[in-house]
């Protein structure tokens, strides 16, 4: 801004030079010229940007694992830096009458092939809106979801007894949503919220939701609806009462389990299932849902929502079995795998909600499966199917609570059904089930078991053993036993949520900690460092989605929500431990586990980065420097930018240089060249030079302040050698030691006004921009730093690019590193804490170079950042009151 | 400075427009392309910048960028879309958009982008 400022006063200032028509020509040529630079400028550093964060979403790294995206962000970012990138090819060739026009065919191919992989169709899900269990087959699992698949499949193939229904398909859902317009409206908020904040996820949960209550469900699946219904109310009269499960199609994710994120409704009126099936369809919209799907990499218009109308099982008890231990249990049946069934009395709907700890029983995988132990779990109420009532939750009489929920024979019954179901399917099962009062056992459910992470079971003697080797005695203890839901080290400051409003307040990184462990917490855990649950089994949902994330969780922690809360806490599972405080060694962070990894969302940003990010052109001496050579957009920035630097600063060109370029000298010539625009230097200058005594550019000055003074190890060198070419002597690419040869490497340009400084300085093949504009209003007055890129090692650049941003945040930047890159700001000071912030980057512009050839050395981080650290605080200290 | 807002989400016309009046920044508004054409066209002293929306019922806003930069060439024209989608991305570019940026923004990144487009328009052509 100030540079327009700058030129306005240069025009019709106070103190005009006599300017004949050819100075006067030649100045508004420069003005445009400038301005198509500034404005090229801040096209490469947006487009830089948004490379940077690309690879960042690709790399996660070690430290708070990877930041999801969805298909909007994979958009929104093909189309900002292809918009950019535009942007920069039309200001070159504004600055050099059109002489670049050639880039746009190399422009064009690679906008294509960009589009060309951004093109996802969702599936069409042709067939009949409803469809009865007796029909349905595995086969089925994209019109009636897996739940209803699997159950369909067991029903017909399998022989075991399930619930009298029928589905409404994905074909019905469809329908819903095209009648209503529901699915472009629901994509176009989609795409206007950011989706990783919890704030804005909820206002989208509440608008979408409220859309879909007041849907009109269409009379086609009205009618069909009440088809399927009408034998239902015949076989079961009066006391019909129903269960509408969700059963979402999850065919594009592998590993998906989208537990308890959707609704399940118990013990319906016929007469309100339609309104219910509803709200189940509405559920598909909740914040935990959502927040699933887009930390998993699951486009909304791939999950159609399926559900499932069954009949009510009147159960007395019921819950869940894994046909199998997931994970070795020595001291079980001598190491042998066996089978693990969690337990309640009444409806199993507690088991996966969490809602108390289940009774555990552990059987044999012989045939006849034999138990081998009981653990008794804490329930003291049980839900029960009333036809008069509905859901009713009855407490447990002493008596009852006496009793585990399943007699030894039930347990056994329920480990064969699971052993069957895992012969069938030849694999490990998931199973959910119900005891009817006439002892029979219904399946409700069946699905693959996860076991990607471990899971561990009641604490066995041996098991605390195994806890109690790992306990470091030497730390304090804040809470010990319980179970593993998920395996791994976190830590972080404890956070209580105790409503479901809590969400809100929850701090990243945090340990979330919670008394029961009910799936709606599931929209936490993207964002917490570990789950600590005073109840709640590992069958349940919540410990799905934990093992899922990868996200270590202890549940049955007893007191934890009063002993944790608001204190810095490590959880260590291998121990089943929490500690006071923070432990980072206590175990080696394994890799980041990527919960999008295989999601259609992740490979569609993966199948566009070759087109964006990677740099193949990087010698500009090279003939294959040119826009035929450009293969990415990342190519097309640099070709501008180089292109751009030349026809603005390059000796030969007529117009600028020779009358605008002067090189600066301190005694002697230096390989700085500084252009100004207005005010910049005290008296004309004439010649090929310009004095440093002679320049009143305040910023220019600050940043030569910084640049000189405080010298490191011996005087830095600012002579012609360049003051980055030392990064070339730790180079690994053999293009970079040609560059160093070439003259424009060793040149290093400035642009000035009295309160305005831009600095292009080479930094191994990037530049780095220092951008300033220093005035006595502290509105318009900014100091930017940007750079990217250099010689050394990837590891190296990272580590150096974090480094740089504590020092410059220690001194008041805002600083954001994407992978190398580093962005930092600071704005609206007044114009002496500017210029100070100035002179530290002129400090840390010329010191960063050795920064590079020492790095290596353990131990050199630390106290170079120590080093500049004091070196800076100096700096900004200069001057002061 | 005189912008025209043009978009037909009537609520963030008035939020925007409020916003912007806020910075002293003059707003006239449509609500859809069509009206906005006849806008610029009538309007003078002309516009210093417009912003519009790209999805809008009846004439969407890549013809409405081609309408005005018939009518005034040097009129700079930023495109404001919810839906990210790189073909228009690119047509816009290639009509002669300002620039191409995406809801939500935030005001200040608006109010920077249009005093940037505010002085294009005031160079010599």
């Amino acid at each position: 801004m100030s540079l327009f400022d700058g030129i306005k006063r240069f025009f019709g200032g106070s103190s005009p030079a006599v300017v004949d028509e050819a100075a006067e020509a030649l100045r508004l040529q420069m003005q445009a010229r400038c301005l198509h630079f500034r404005r090229l400028l801040a096209a490469n550093k947006a487009a830089l940007e948004i490379m940077a964060d690309i690879e960042e979403r690709m790399t996660p790294k070690a430290k708070g694992g990877y930041r999801p995206f969805d298909m909007t962000y994979v958009r929104s970012a093909a189309a900002r830096s292809v918009a950019a990138v535009f942007q920069m090819i039309n200001n070159l060739n504004a600055l050099s009458d059109r002489a670049y026009e050639d880039l746009k065919p190399a422009f064009s191919r690679i906008a294509r092939n960009i589009d060309k992989h951004l093109g996802y169709v969702p599936p069409s899900h042709e067939g009949p809106l409803v469809l009865p269990l007796s029909e349905i087959r595995a086969s089925d699992v994209s019109l009636v979801g897996g739940k209803m698949a699997q159950l369909g499949e067991v029903a017909n193939h399998v022989n075991l007894p399930v619930p009298d229904g029928f589905a409404v398909t994905a074909a019905g859902y469809n329908l819903f949503m095209a009648v209503n317009n529901l699915q472009e409206s629901i994509d176009l908020r989609i795409q206007q919220t950011d989706s990783s904040d919890l704030k804005s996820l909820l206002e989208l949960s509440h608008a979408i939701q409220q859309r879909i209550y007041m849907a009109v469900v269409p009379q086609e699946l009205a009618r069909a609806f009440e088809e399927a219904l009408e034998p239902l109310r015949v076989r079961y009269g009066k006391d019909l009462r129903l269960a509408l499960r969700s059963s979402a199609v999850d065919e594009d994710v592998k590993d998906a389990s989208f537990a308890g994120q959707f609704s399940t409704e118990l013990s319906i009126e016929a007469n309100d299932a339609l309104d219910v099936w509803r709200e189940i369809i509405a559920s598909k919209y909740s914040v935990a849902a959502m927040s699933y799907r887009f930390t998993r990499g699951i486009l909304d218009d791939s999950v159609p929502m399926c559900v499932g109308v069954l009949v009510m099982v009147d159960a007395v008890a019921g819950g869940v079995a894994y046909s199998q231990n997931p994970t070795p249990a020595p001291e079980v049946a001598g190491g042998q795998p066996h089978i693990v069934i969690n337990a309640v009395h009444g409806l199993p709907k507690p088991v996966v909600d969490g809602s108390f700890s289940p009774d555990m029983f552990r059987c044999s995988r012989a045939f006849p499966p034999v138990l081998l132990d009981t653990q008794r779990g804490n329930q003291t109420w049980r839900l029960r199917n009333d036809p008069e009532q509905g859901l009713v939750s009855l407490d447990l009489t002493e008596a009852e609570q006496a009793q585990p929920a399943l007699r030894p024979e039930q347990a056994c019954a329920v480990a064969r059904m699971a052993l069957m179901l895992e012969e069938y399917y030849g694999a490990a099962q998931d199973v959910e089930w119900a005891i009817t009062a006439d002892g029979g056992i219904v399946l409700l459910q069946s699905r693959a078991l996860k076991t990607a992470q471990p899971v561990e079971e009641e604490q066995s003697n041996a098991e605390q053993e195994e806890a109690q080797r790992h306990l470091r005695t030497n730390l304090p203890l804040l809470a010990q036993g319980g179970v593993v839901a998920s395996a791994g080290v976190g830590l972080g400051s404890a956070f209580v949520a105790r409503r479901e409003r809590d969400i809100l307040s929850f701090p990243r990184g945090g340990v979330l900690v919670v008394e029961q462990a009910q799936p709606y917490w599931a929209t936490l855990l993207p964002r917490a460092a570990a789950l600590v649950c005073e109840a709640g089994g590992t069958a349940g949902h919540l410990a799905s989605v934990a093992r899922e994330y990868g996200l270590p969780a202890l549940f049955g922690i007893s007191h934890a929500t009063t002993v944790l809360d608001g204190k810095e806490v490590t959880v260590d599972t291998q121990a089943r431990a929490v500690y006071d405080g923070l432990y980072e060694d206590i175990v080696p962070p394994a890799p980041a586990h990527n919960p999008m990894a295989s999601s259609p969302v992740y490979a569609a940003l993966e199948s566009i980065v070759p087109f964006i990010v990677p740099l193949n052109l990087l010698d500009p001496e090279s003939e294959h420097f040119a826009p035929a050579y450009c293969e990415t957009l990342h190519d097309i920035t640099r070709f501008c930018h180089e292109k751009a630097v030349s026809l603005l600063f390059d000796q030969e060109d007529s117009t600028s240089s020779k009358t605008y370029g002067k090189q600066l000298k301190v005694g002697k010539k230096l390989q700085y060249w500084i252009m100004d625009m207005a005010d910049g230097f005290k008296k004309p200058v004439t010649g090929s030079t310009v004095e440093l005594d002679n320049i009143q550019c305040q910023p220019l000055l600050a940043l030569w302040e910084g640049m000189t003074s405080v010298p490191w190890e011996g005087p830095p060198s600012i002579d012609a050698s360049g003051f980055m070419s030392v990064v070339m002597e730790s180079t690994m690419k053999p293009q970079l030691e040609t560059m160093a040869e070439n003259a424009m490497q060793q040149k290093n340009f400035f642009i000035i006004d009295r309160n305005y400084v831009n600095l292009q300085a080479r930094f191994g093949y990037h530049f780095c921009t220092v951008d300033a504009n220093v005035t006595e209003n502290p509105h318009e007055n900014y100091v930017s730093f940007q750079f990217k890129g250099g010689a050394a090692s990837a590891e190296r650049r990272i580590t150096r690019a974090h480094m740089v941003a504590r020092v410059l945040e220690a001194q008041g930047f805002r600083c954001d590193v994407k992978s190398d890159a580093l962005f930092a700001i600071a704005e609206g000071r007044d114009q002496h804490a500017s210029l100070r912030r100035v002179a530290v980057l002129g400090h840390l512009l010329l010191h960063t170079r050795q920064i590079d050839m020492v790095m290596n050395r353990p131990g050199m981080v630390q106290r170079i950042e120590e080093k500049l650290l004091a070196e800076t605080t100096m700096i900004m200290e200069r001057g002061a009151a | 400075m005189h912008v025209l807002i043009v978009d037909d989400e009537v609520e963030f016309l008035s939020l925007i427009q409020k916003r912007l009046e806020h910075r002293d920044i003059q707003v006239t508004t449509a609500n859809n392309a069509s009206d906005a054409v006849k806008l610029v066209m009538k309007m003078n002293p002309p516009f210093n910048a417009v912003v519009m929306d790209v999805r809008m019922p009846g004439m969407d806003g890549l013809e409405g960028l081609h309408r005005m930069k018939q009518i005034a060439p040097s009129l700079p024209v930023i495109l404001l879309t919810g839906h990210a989608s790189l073909s228009v991305a690119v047509s816009g570019m290639e009509l002669g958009a300002f620039d191409y940026l995406l809801k939500p923004i935030a005001i200040n990144e608006l109010i920077i982008k249009l005093e940037d487009a505010a002085r294009t328009g005031a160079l010599p052509v």
